[in-house]
């Protein structure tokens, strides 16, 4: 088989292309991503600026919180309350960091994949071309092939 | 023109005399001549017309009107007893016999022709053998043997040629297929080459997780109520700690990719170096496995050319050998010598000696060729004859003679 550069063309084209549709896919499941996780943190930080006062309200009902009395337990209590939103966001921050990096580790992954795909393809042109090279060698030998 | 016998006066002419016509057994040979001259479409010799010496000459060349001459006296086995007759008679009871009878005419006459018809077949026999004779020693038994070697050797020298000009061809193809072929595969792993070199880029090298800072966004509200936040920092910084654990389990995943984008890239070019020289060995494998399929064509066709020529130049020189030893057997057979001498020498001859008799041979059975006439020939064979008439050089020369 002779090398055909239509052919080669096309199939780097393919390559290509693959590449730009799974990337413009690839990009926009990350948007969605930071989309609904930043969203999700805004949510619970504000469900949680929410819960805060209505946390103060409880204790200042049953006297563990006035202005004279400032009881363990409500100190407990808000410690907790603001270690589990520091948990909570933090877990869901630290996803979304991960989410980033592992599309752009994907995306690497993609482009080193295209690199490769791109550097087989020319290695099979210039293979192919060798080859070539070889028949053309024996079609100018004729008989002494 | 011919002319006819009754043409002659002392036939039917007006010198038809009695004293004219034949008398004699010479006149009557003369007659007989004549005859048989005109018979043959010739022109006869015209006594009228020539001289008296000439007259003479030709008669004396035919001898015609010649004293009678005795045969060669042989020793007489009946001598003893007075010959022959002498012999009968005493057998019949009679005495000594007398001297022999007188020669007849007739039986001269006989006798003469006799010897001419032993003569003239010895003659023909012997100039059939030196003709043999010459053409061995010529080399002419080999015809057109040097002719045909010569085209064969001509045909040797073109085909040589032609096997030549065709294994050059060859081989200049073979050279411009591999000048073309290496430099179809220079340009092909050059491009390669350019390729890979300028794509060494490593997607893996920049890539780093970033951690987002954990922040206790309810410090303030705590310390309004007089709650400490040190339990919270504490969470602040495990959460961070727990983030940044990962990011650096991720971080040392892309260095490790990285190192193999980086290998991967180096192994690339170097297969790309690699399966050049390769390619390039592989085609110089090819053109000296072509040079030597060309090689060994050219060897072959020599070689059946050279069979071809040896076949035809033997079987030129076989033909030769065949015609010279048929040649050999009939010289022989005719009781000749393949030396020239008239005696059997055997195959083993030796060579001509000019002057000898058997150059005067080969210059005998070769003057046809050399000479346009007999009077020619005779001239120059002889130079120290004189000649007289052409039936005396004919019959001085009879060999010469017979060739014309």
């Amino acid at each position: 088989m002779a090398f055909n550069p239509a052919e080669y063309a096309a199939r780097l084209q393919a390559l290509i292309s693959g590449f730009n549709t799974q990337s413009s896919r690839a990009l926009y499941d990350n948007q969605i991503m930071n989309q609904t996780g930043r969203r999700a943190i805004a949510d619970a930080n504000a469900q949680y600026d929410r819960q805060a006062p209505q946390l103060v309200a409880g204790y200042g009902r049953s006297g563990r919180n006035t202005a004279n009395v400032k009881s363990g337990a409500f100190a407990s209590a808000m410690q907790d309350f603001a270690k589990e939103r520091v948990d909570k966001t933090g877990q869901a921050q630290g996803a979304l960091d991960t989410g980033n990096a592992f599309y752009q580790g994907d995306l690497g992954e993609r482009q080193a994949q295209l690199k490769a795909d791109q550097t087989v393809l020319a290695q099979q042109k210039a293979q192919q071309i060798a080859e070539d090279a070889g028949q053309i060698m024996q079609y100018r030998a004729g008989a002494y092939a | 023109m011919a002319t006819g016998v009754n043409t002659y006066d002392w036939v039917n002419g007006a010198s038809a005399k009695i004293q004219n016509a034949p008398r004699t057994a010479d006149r009557r040979d003369r007659v007989e001549s004549l005859v048989g001259t005109a018979a043959l479409g010739q022109i006869p010799y015209d006594y009228s017309s020539g001289t008296k010496a000439q007259n003479d000459a030709y008669n004396l060349a035919n001898r015609y009107n010649q004293p009678s001459t005795k045969p060669p006296v042989q020793a007489d086995p009946f001598a003893a007893y007075g010959g022959i007759a002498g012999l009968t008679k005493m057998l019949q009871g009679g005495g000594s016999g007398g001297s022999g009878s007188k020669d007849s005419s007739l039986d001269w006459a006989k006798w003469n022709a006799e010897q001419a018809a032993a003569k003239n077949t010895t003659d023909t026999q012997l100039r059939a053998l030196q003709g043999l004779q010459g053409r061995l020693a010529s080399g002419g038994y080999r015809g057109n043997a040097d002719t045909l070697l010569g085209l064969i050797n001509d045909q040797n020298t073109q085909g040589q040629a032609s096997i030549w000009d065709n294994y050059n061809t060859g081989i200049s193809n073979i050279n411009a297929g591999y000048d073309t072929a290496q430099g179809m595969v220079n340009t092909g792993y050059g491009d390669l080459n350019k390729y890979l070199n300028a794509n060494q880029s490593n997607p893996y090298a920049n890539l780093q997780q970033q951690v987002s800072p954990v922040n206790n966004a309810m410090a303030n509200y705590l310390s309004a109520y007089g709650v400490s936040n040190d339990p919270v920092n504490q969470q602040v910084q495990a959460s961070q700690m727990a983030n940044q654990q990962g990011a650096d389990s991720y971080n040392q995943l892309q260095q490790l990719m990285s190192a193999n984008q980086l290998a991967n890239n180096q192994s690339n070019l170097d297969v790309s170096q690699m399966a050049q020289n390769y390619a390039t060995t592989g085609l110089g494998s090819q053109r000296a496995g072509y040079q030597a399929n060309a090689d060994t064509a050219r060897t072959s066709a020599m070689n059946q050319l050279m069979d071809q020529i040896n076949t035809a130049r033997y079987g030129v020189e076989q033909g030769v050998g065949e015609k010279k030893t048929a040649l050999e057997e009939a010289i022989i057979a005719a009781g000749g010598a393949v030396d020239g001498s008239t005696a059997g020498a055997g195959a083993n001859a030796q060579p001509v000696v000019a002057g000898s008799a058997t150059s005067r041979a080969q210059q005998v059975a070769a003057a046809p060729d050399n000479y346009p006439n007999f009077k020619a020939a005779l001239a120059d064979l002889n130079p120290n004859y004189k000649f007289t008439t052409m039936a005396a050089a004919k019959k001085k020369f009879p060999a010469l003679a017979g060739k014309f």
